[in-house]
Formats: structure tokens, C-alpha cells, sequence
């Protein structure tokens, strides 16, 4: 696995961004990621874009830490540019290339759509930096609460959550120990016939389930044990602080899309 | 603290018993060690304890409360659990919240809990790790986590259901000088299941279990006499044991039978100061 | 097969932020129809030492020979062969079982290696007897099977293939007594009958003494003892510092000869007959 990719990775420091509520940080994600979608004229990606920068700046993440850690993404970007700049046929003749005409509000078009995608990548990735995958669980389901009334199982699912990322490392160890017992045996997953190799998946994925499973009804048996009966009667010993530098977090960012409205036109 | 009265259990109706018709009582503030082979029903008989099973037939009674449907909540927090495999029991994505898992069962207000917490990886001295993810933790600061787990509820009794099997020696020491720990300083009933005897020599009393049945009990030295008779039955007495037999043999006779090699030494030594 | 590592360095993701240098300057030798020990607690680098013995890491420099094939940091396209040759029982191997039958499972192993099935398939028999299992288990799902039938399935499909060398990391793990002894007695008759070379990883020192003719000791990456299990379980103290222990039996025999003044050698004796050995010193009065 390439190490330097970061998407999803959390990195542990001390700074306003960490000590943010991670509800604080799910909401204004989610309504930068609505507000970009309405953008249009130059100076409101201006102040999306500050916004974005002023807080991985906060975040005390290594700015070049985090442009590093989006290469893969830095391709998808460009791609996603160039495939506009060919599409769009509106707008006048800017220059041509190979024979194929390039129109100015292509140009305008791609910038658009390629700093969008740049600016929801940052933004979503500045998240999973500076919050625990557990404290985003939780953000989710307090989030979610008022749902339960409607029946959802949002308990479980904030449940179902956190464990799949308690076991994640376990998995991982898990395949590696089978692939290499596999590997042991014969089995080669990178060469071959196409049948010889799906069958080396198999010879992985079954063992990787039935042990899966094992560790499930464990789990259970553990769970119950220890008194565990659904959301019946349940306290929470990890507990989310809205603080008043949250407070702060909110009014800056709604005096920003008050100015990125204003400026959109 | 413990009766069981003609306790049957099977996990299907074609197959034998895994428990038979058992009968047995557990003392307050007794470690019992409970050994047998594997197969031999001894994680099954765990499992009833709880009610984690309930019987197919025959009573079985916790603190004088009787085991149902209706009651085994209540004894589950009477009776703790520490399982075999240390990774499967690890609910948290870190140590304090795996400590506090059972008390958010139980609805503690989480001012209480926090105190609890701690209190509880203090005495298992694992309070340093609070913040740990458990692939950091080393299989015996695992069941040591899955201990304060269980001492945050305050049961009763713990069980700890072959916990030493899947660790190595040095996690097999941590867990017993746990135990021993505990047993210092609280009153508490101990319940450990194992295949290894030099481990159960540590108990008050041993149980030995044979095709779901109680085959043998009382104090380790009673027991480990029967070097010839637990073999047939898959079982292995101490090492310290099975040589204080071979002296035995050959007119060497102690006080009492060595648990482990310091009794045999000291003894020794008394020994050959008077000849 | 004889064994030699020369020089060999191992590190985990070289050149970044992560990397770990599990082995260092690793030379020894393993000849041909050893029973050789590895000991060392978790993270001394022994599994990953072990995994350099059939081709599934590569040292990241010096060079590890295993009869006549040879790894170095460049890539070896005979390794299939070699990892027919070097037949490795991992810690749980029953974990990796998958297929439908019993029988299927054990063939696995040749049909990969490309080896003759039907005659692999007329073995059967005699590898399952081996390894104590009945012959009526090979038409039924290995997952019906209990833990320790388990196992044994998945040793015998590492023998199927006939190696010389056969590597067991923790094979008694979880086992009670009666299944360790079974399963060290197999161990035990694969090297005397079939002359296999056994490398055996255990925290069980007592198995070390009873089993093993070479011991290494690993620590930090580092190869810090070896010799005969005897000799080196002679430096209880040195074994001490590095978080392990010596067999029972030699510890008591050390603090007899301490507290006492008997002198008694370990020969291999059973338990009852060291029990006798003691209780004849102990008549002679012994050196006080």
C-alpha cells in the first residue's frame, strides 16, 4: 500500500482544528460541500478556497504533507480539466490544438469544475486528518439521533461502525498471515491463467470469511456477556464537547458564506 | 455462590451430553481451578454459569438467585467473563473505551464511569495504555484490559474461560500474577478454566472434568497424586510434581507434596539439614 | 537440504518513515538433518528470519542459501520449487484451510506444485495415518472437524508434497496436553524416519531440550546464542535479560546444585527418573 497516500488517514496533533467538536467539523463540511456546488464567479472559489487554506494552515498538518498525500488525486484533477477543455463547445474560438477547437468558456468550464472537485477533496480530507475515525462515528450518530424516532437503527449502525474500525488492523494482519500460508502451499496470485488466479482468490477470501465470522460470533458471545442488549437502557462514555471556540468556528463560517452569496451574485 | 443440581446441557438432540447430570457447588471467595481436556465440557459448564447457556435440564443458582430467561441479566453482572482468544473480545477502539463498554450496558452516568475506568486500569496497572489502540496491546495486556472490563462492573465472581491459552509464557505469568493480585486486595471468586495444571496448582481447589462430567475434586496436592489416572484421561501433572514422584519412589518423602520447585527446594533443604 | 545465512539484513519498508530493521547481520547454518529451535518472544524477528527460508521474503541484503537454491535481493524464479522443498506449518495452520473435502484441501498443495495428483492421491493413506487422523475424514468438510483434527489436516497437506525441510512456527499453540504430545511425537518421527530437517519455532523451552540437537536465540533482530540446547540453556542469566526462561527441570537441577551442593546432569531424563536421580544424590549426602 503507498504510505504517502492520506485520504481517510488521521493524523494525531494538537491543534484548534483537532480540538474542534467533530460535529462542528461534519457540519461545515457538509454545507461547504453544498455551498461549492452553487459556485460560479471567480471571487466566490476565492473565499471558498481561503476558507479551505486558513484551515489547513490551523490544522498545524504539514502543507506539504497534505499536497503530497493528494498526488493520486492531483491526477483525476488535471484529467477531469483537459476532458472539459475538449467537451464544451460554447463561447468563441480561443485557439485550436491537434485540429480541435478550444473554446474560451471551456477554459472557464474546466477551471470551474476541476477547482470544485480540488476544493471537496481538500475540504473531506481535512476532516479525516484532524478527526479520530471513532469521533466521526460518533459525530454521525448524535447527528442522527432524532431519526430514531422514525425506527432507524442508527445505534447499530454508529455500532456497526466502530467495530468494522476496531477490526480493520486485525483484517489486514489476518490477510497477510493467510495470503502468505497460501503463498507457502504453491499458490501464485500475480502470474498464471485468469482461472488459476481467481481460484488463489479464493483460496484467500474463504479462509479470511470463515475466520471473519468466527471473530463475529465471539464478539457476540463477548458483547452479551459483558451485558450488552442493543440501545436498551445505554449510557456513552465517549462524549462530544461543543465548546466556544466551535462557537467561533460557526459565526466565521457563516459570515463567509454570507460573503461567498454576496460575491456568487 | 455457585450450585449446580443435576445440570444437563447438550448443543444438539443426536448428540451426547456435554454436561451430564452435574452437580456441584463453588464457594464465596474461592478459586476453583477447573481443568479437563479438550472436549471435556469445562467451556460449556463456563458458559452455563453466566447464562450464556441455559440448561436443558437441572437448576443452577448464582448468589442464591436461580438462572431463567428472566433473571440472567442480573446474573451477568454477578458473573464476569474473560474469554480465550484476546483479540475477539476487544469491543473499543481503545483501551478506556473497552473498559467502559460494560458500564454503558449497565446505563452508569458517565461521571461514574470515568471514575470507574480508572480505577479499573489502575489495579490491572494497565492505566498508562488508556489511550491505546488494542493492535499496540500484546496478548496479555489484552486479557488484562478484558479484566478491568470485567472489575469496572464489581461482579462477584470472574471467570476466566481457558484466558492463558492463546498466550505465550511471559503473558501467561502476567495474567496469573493479575489474579493474584486481585485476590490481595478484594474479596472474589475465581473461576479458571485451563488445560494446564501447573497453572491450577495456583487454586484453592480443582475440579476435574471428564465427559461432561466431574470426574475429581480437592486441593491440588490431592489431586496431583493421581499422576497415572489424569494422564488417562489426557491430562499432565506439573512437572515439580511428576518428579517429587520419581524421589517419592525412591524414598525420598516431604511434609507435603511440592506445588512448585521453591516448596520442593525449601523442603529439600529442611530435609538434608537433619540427615 | 543444508541451510546458511550469510550477513543477512532484513528491513520492513525501506527508505520511509516507517521502516524497521527486523533482522541484522543474521549469519548461521542449519545442516542437513537437524532439529533445529528457534527461541525469542514476539517481535525478536524469528518469523520473519523463518519467512526467508522458502522465498516469501527476500533479504534486503546478504544472501540465504537453502540447498542449491539461493536468495539474494534479486528476484528468483524458482522459487515454486523451493517452496516445495520447504514445507512451512504456520501458528494455526487450520486457518487456512477452504476447500470442500478434506481431500481436496490436502491436494491443494501438489495441484499447485504441479505435481503428479493421482500418485499424491495414492499417498493419502499413509499421510493420514501419520499424522493420526482416520481415513473416513477425507470425503467430509474439514470445517466439521475439531481444532486439533483440524490442524492435523492442514500438516498433512504441507507433507503431501514431500519436503526435506519442515519449518513449524508454534505448532502445539491451543493444544492441550495429550494433542502437544501427539503432535510432538509426529515431529519427532518425521526426523528420525523420514530424515526430514525440522526448524522449530516454540516458547516452550522444554520442548527445545527434549527435541531440538541446535538452538539459536534471537533478540532485537539479532542472533545472540546458539549451540546445543543444553549449552545454551547453561546462560540463565543471559536468557533472563532478554525475557526468557530456562526448562523447569534444568532450573531445578541449577538451584539443587546451588542451595544443596547435589550434583546432578541432565541426560535426558524422564521426570520420575530425574525424581530418582535426585533422591540418590540425596542419600549420598551430597557435596556439603
Amino acid at each position: 500500500m503507498n504510505q504517502s497516500f492520506i485520504i481517510g488517514q488521521y493524523v494525531p496533533k494538537e491543534s484548534p482544528v483537532h480540538a474542534l467538536d467533530a460535529r462542528t467539523k461534519l457540519v461545515i463540511v457538509f454545507f461547504y460541500v453544498l455551498v461549492t456546488f452553487s459556485a460560479e464567479t471567480l471571487s466566490s472559489y476565492l473565499i471558498l478556497f481561503l476558507f479551505a487554506a486558513f484551515g489547513a494552515v490551523m490544522s498545524r498538518v504539514h502543507p506539504l504533507f497534505i499536497v503530497k498525500g493528494l498526488r493520486p488525486i492531483w491526477f483525476i484533477i488535471i484529467l477531469t480539466f483537459i476532458l472539459h477543455l475538449f467537451i464544451q463547445r460554447q463561447g468563441e474560438v480561443l485557439f485550436s490544438i491537434f485540429g480541435y477547437a478550444i473554446y474560451d468558456q471551456a477554459v472557464i468550464q474546466a477551471a470551474i469544475i476541476s477547482s470544485r472537485l480540488f476544493l471537496l477533496i481538500l475540504m473531506t480530507t481535512l476532516l479525516t486528518l484532524t478527526t479520530t475515525p471513532i469521533s466521526i462515528t460518533d459525530a454521525v450518530e448524535t447527528l442522527l439521533k432524532p431519526l430514531k424516532s422514525l425506527k432507524l437503527p442508527i445505534h447499530e449502525l454508529a455500532l456497526m461502525m466502530s467495530i468494522s474500525l476496531r477490526f480493520i488492523p486485525t483484517l489486514i494482519e489476518e490477510t497477510d498471515k493467510i495470503s502468505k500460508a497460501q503463498a507457502s502451499r504453491g499458490i501464485d496470485f500475480r502470474t498464471g491463467k485468469w482461472r488459476d488466479r481467481l481460484k488463489a482468490i479464493f483460496a484467500l477470501l474463504i479462509p479470511l470469511f470463515i475466520s471473519a465470522f468466527k471473530r463475529a460470533e465471539d464478539l457476540a458471545m463477548a458483547m452479551e456477556a459483558r451485558g450488552y442488549r442493543g440501545d436498551y437502557g445505554r449510557t456513552k462514555f465517549r462524549e462530544l464537547k461543543f465548546t466556544s471556540l466551535d462557537l467561533i468556528v460557526f459565526l466565521i463560517f457563516i459570515i463567509i458564506v454570507i460573503g461567498f452569496f454576496y460575491f456568487n451574485g | 455462590m455457585i450450585e449446580f443440581n443435576k445440570v444437563s446441557y447438550s448443543y444438539d438432540k443426536n448428540s451426547g451430553n456435554a454436561v451430564d447430570e452435574l452437580s456441584m457447588s463453588i464457594e464465596q471467595n474461592e478459586w476453583i481451578a477447573l481443568i479437563g481436556h479438550n472436549g471435556s465440557g469445562k467451556s460449556t459448564l463456563a458458559k452455563l454459569m453466566n447464562g450464556l447457556l441455559l440448561p436443558t435440564s437441572g437448576t443452577i443458582s448464582v448468589d442464591g438467585l436461580s438462572l431463567s430467561e428472566d433473571t440472567y441479566w442480573e446474573i451477568r453482572k454477578k458473573v464476569g467473563m474473560v474469554f480465550q482468544n484476546p483479540e475477539n473480545q476487544f469491543v473499543g477502539t481503545t483501551v478506556m473505551d473497552d473498559v467502559a463498554f460494560g458500564l454503558e450496558n449497565l446505563g452508569v452516568p458517565r461521571e461514574e464511569m470515568v471514575k470507574r475506568v480508572s480505577a479499573a486500569l489502575k489495579e490491572v496497572d494497565m492505566y498508562s495504555f488508556k489511550d491505546q489502540a488494542p493492535n499496540r496491546l500484546s496478548g496479555g495486556q489484552k486479557q488484562r484490559v478484558a479484566i478491568a472490563g470485567i472489575l469496572a462492573i464489581m461482579p462477584e465472581v470472574i471467570i476466566f474461560d481457558e484466558a492463558s491459552t492463546m498466550l505465550d509464557p511471559n503473558g501467561k505469568q502476567e495474567l496469573l500474577e493479575t489474579i493474584k493480585g486481585l485476590r490481595k486486595t478484594k474479596k472474589m471468586t475465581i473461576v479458571y478454566i485451563t488445560h494446564d495444571l501447573s497453572e491450577a496448582a495456583y487454586a484453592d481447589r480443582i475440579i476435574v472434568m471428564n465427559e461432561g462430567r466431574q470426574w475429581m475434586s480437592g486441593k491440588p496436592r490431592e489431586v496431583f497424586q493421581y499422576q497415572n489416572e489424569l494422564s488417562e484421561i489426557g491430562l499432565e501433572i506439573p512437572l515439580i510434581s511428576s518428579i517429587y514422584a520419581g524421589m517419592n519412589e525412591h524414598g525420598v518423602k516431604l511434609e507435603k507434596e511440592p506445588l512448585h520447585m521453591k516448596e520442593l527446594v525449601d523442603q529439600l533443604w529442611k530435609l538434608s539439614s537433619k540427615m | 537440504m543444508e541451510i546458511v545465512f550469510e550477513n543477512v539484513d532484513f528491513i520492513y519498508q525501506p527508505n520511509s518513515p516507517f521502516s524497521h530493521q527486523a533482522l541484522k547481520d543474521i549469519s548461521l547454518t542449519i545442516k542437513d538433518g537437524d532439529y533445529a529451535a528457534f527461541i525469542g518472544h514476539t517481535g525478536s524477528g524469528k518469523s520473519t528470519l523463518l519467512q526467508h527460508l522458502n522465498g516469501i521474503l527476500r533479504p534486503t541484503s546478504g544472501t540465504v542459501r537453502i540447498g542449491d537454491f539461493e536468495l539474494t535481493t534479486k528476484k528468483n524464479n524458482e522459487i515454486k520449487s523451493l517452496r516445495r522443498k520447504v514445507g512451512v506449518v504456520f501458528q494455526y495452520p487450520e486457518h487456512q484451510l477452504f476447500e470442500e473435502t478434506v481431500e481436496k484441501d490436502i491436494l491443494f498443495g501438489p495441484k499447485n506444485f504441479g505435481m503428479d495428483v493421482e500418485e499424491a492421491k495414492h499417498n493419502l493413506p499413509t499421510i493420514l495415518e501419520e499424522v493420526g487422523l482416520p481415513t473416513d475424514v477425507l470425503q467430509r468438510s474439514p470445517f466439521e472437524l475439531s481444532g486439533g483434527q483440524m490442524r492435523r489436516v492442514a500438516i498433512a497437506g504441507v507433507l503431501i508434497t514431500e519436503p526435506n525441510v519442515l519449518i513449524l512456527d508454534e505448532p502445539t499453540a491451543g493444544l492441550d496436553p495429550r494433542g502437544r504430545k501427539q503432535i510432538m511425537s509426529l515431529i519427532d518421527s518425521l526426523h528420525k524416519k523420514k530424515r526430514m530437517t525440522i526448524i522449530l519455532v516454540t516458547h516452550h523451552m522444554e520442548d527445545v531440550l527434549r527435541h531440538a540437537n541446535q538452538a539459536f536465540v534471537l533478540n532485537k533482530g539479532e542472533l545472540v546464542m546458539q549451540g546445543e540446547p543444553v549449552e545454551v540453556f547453561q546462560e540463565e542469566e543471559r536468557l533472563r535479560k532478554i525475557g526468557l526462561g530456562i526448562p523447569e527441570e534444568l532450573q531445578l537441577i541449577n538451584q539443587l546444585k546451588q542451595t544443596l551442593g547435589l550434583p546432578i546432569t541432565y541426560l535426558h531424563q524422564s521426570p520420575s527418573e530425574l525424581g530418582k536421580d535426585i533422591a540418590k544424590a540425596l542419600h549420598a549426602g551430597g557435596n556439603r
